[in-house]
């Protein structure tokens, strides 16, 4: 993946939660709406269960705010159904992501420390 | 195709057109991932789980791309139409005031054909200035739909030029000219109302009243005898509200044309 300038980046939007899960769940490479949805309740365990219209909505909303792209790439087509759509992080998206990430892990920071005292 | 895909490429026509053309495809495909996965499952009533929580999304994404829709129509409103989507438009406006006027100004009877006839003539204009917005999102219904309209008015308009009147072409209380004139224009005008809820090119509320209005006010069709019966002070009111909001339908329909540009990702009037 190539690496992100943050300088010469726009500032990464803040967004909901379900299109952050869905950045996030197509990640470095190129996924289609199925691998999306399934890598969306791989990450929650299960907690979060996309249907098609949540993950075709969610997917216009991040492509008409340019943090996601559609590729023209397609597998061999034997090992896939050619009518699937793949989509990749642009690098705002990538920005997007990683900010998203970088809050959760400070928020976990700070909240695991109290948290694991409470559980024990 | 299974029937579960069928009924849900159905049921994707809840979304906005301009939606569908571009997500229906991957949508049912994903569908049909989800059903493959629920029948390898083997839960029991794996299916009808998965169509509970389907109708959910169906239902809350389709409204969002609607209210989205919406959002996008109003903000487009900054952008200034073109000339002839103006005035196209303006023609719009114009009809709906003809048919509604009577209703806040006592006009002589007199009046009526060249009224009707201007009505006709204007609805018309408007339906080829709507046209080329709605085609950009569904040319095979926006055709049909025009189509219609465009007939039907014009038809109208030339026996109330002709001065053809209430020609009996067989002898019977339903054999009327005028009847299926009028029949033909109040049909179109709903269907046409219709066909613009489903494209989606603008706004619901114009289409809306278009298509209550032309429903309710076929009851005052004179050939129907409703507002002369036992219940005909109420059928003449229904009809008077149906036409009043038949009316404001193509009044906004008119306004949004002339006052709105065309949605992004949609020509212009005047490309």
């Amino acid at each position: 993946m190539d690496t992100i300038d943050t300088t010469t980046q726009p500032p990464a939007p803040s967004l909901a939660r379900v299109p952050m899960y869905v950045l996030l769940a197509i990640g470095p490479g190129e996924r289609h709406g199925y691998a999306i949805m399934a890598e969306v309740a791989r990450m929650t365990d299960g907690a979060v269960r996309l249907g098609p219209g949540a993950v075709y909505t969610t997917i216009k909303r991040l492509l008409d705010d340019g943090l996601i792209e559609e590729t023209d790439d397609r597998p061999d087509p034997d090992l896939d159904d050619q009518r699937r759509r793949y989509y990749r992080l642009t690098a705002l998206g990538q920005a997007a992501a990683s900010a998203h990430v970088r809050q959760l892990e400070a928020v976990v920071s700070a909240a695991r420390p109290w948290v694991l005292r409470a559980d024990a | 195709m299974s029937t579960h895909e069928r009924i849900y490429r159905r049921l994707l026509r809840l979304f906005p057109a301009a939606f569908r053309a571009r997500y229906a495809e991957p949508m049912a495909q994903l569908f049909a991932d989800q059903l493959r996965d629920a029948r390898e499952a083997g839960a029991p009533a794996g299916s009808l789980r998965l169509w509970a929580r389907t109708a959910g999304d169906l239902l809350t994404s389709a409204l969002s791309q609607h209210l989205e829709r919406d959002r996008t129509v109003a903000h487009s409103a900054a952008t200034v139409p073109s000339f002839s989507a103006r005035a196209l438009g303006i023609a719009g406006v114009l009809a709906g005031l003809v048919l509604i006027v009577p209703a806040v100004i006592a006009i002589d009877d007199v009046w009526y054909p060249p009224r009707i006839m201007l009505f006709n003539a204007l609805v018309i204009a408007l339906a080829v200035g709507l046209h080329r917005r709605q085609a950009a999102a569904s040319p095979r219904l926006a055709s049909v739909a025009s189509a219609l309209v465009i007939l039907a008015n014009g038809w109208y308009l030339g026996m109330v030029m002709l001065g053809v009147g209430d020609v009996n072409l067989f002898g019977t209380a339903i054999g009327s000219v005028m009847l299926f004139s009028g029949l033909f224009l109040w049909g179109a005008a709903a269907a046409y109302g219709a066909a613009s809820l489903a494209i989606g090119a603008f706004s619901r509320w114009g289409a809306v009243l278009l298509v209550i209005g032309s429903l309710v006010g076929i009851t005052g069709l004179d050939r129907f005898g409703l507002t002369h019966g036992d219940f005909g002070a109420f059928f003449d009111t229904a009809a008077q509200v149906g036409i009043a909001l038949h009316g404001v339908g193509w009044i906004l329909l008119g306004a949004e044309l002339a006052l709105r540009a065309s949605p992004r990702g949609e020509p212009t009037a005047s490309a």
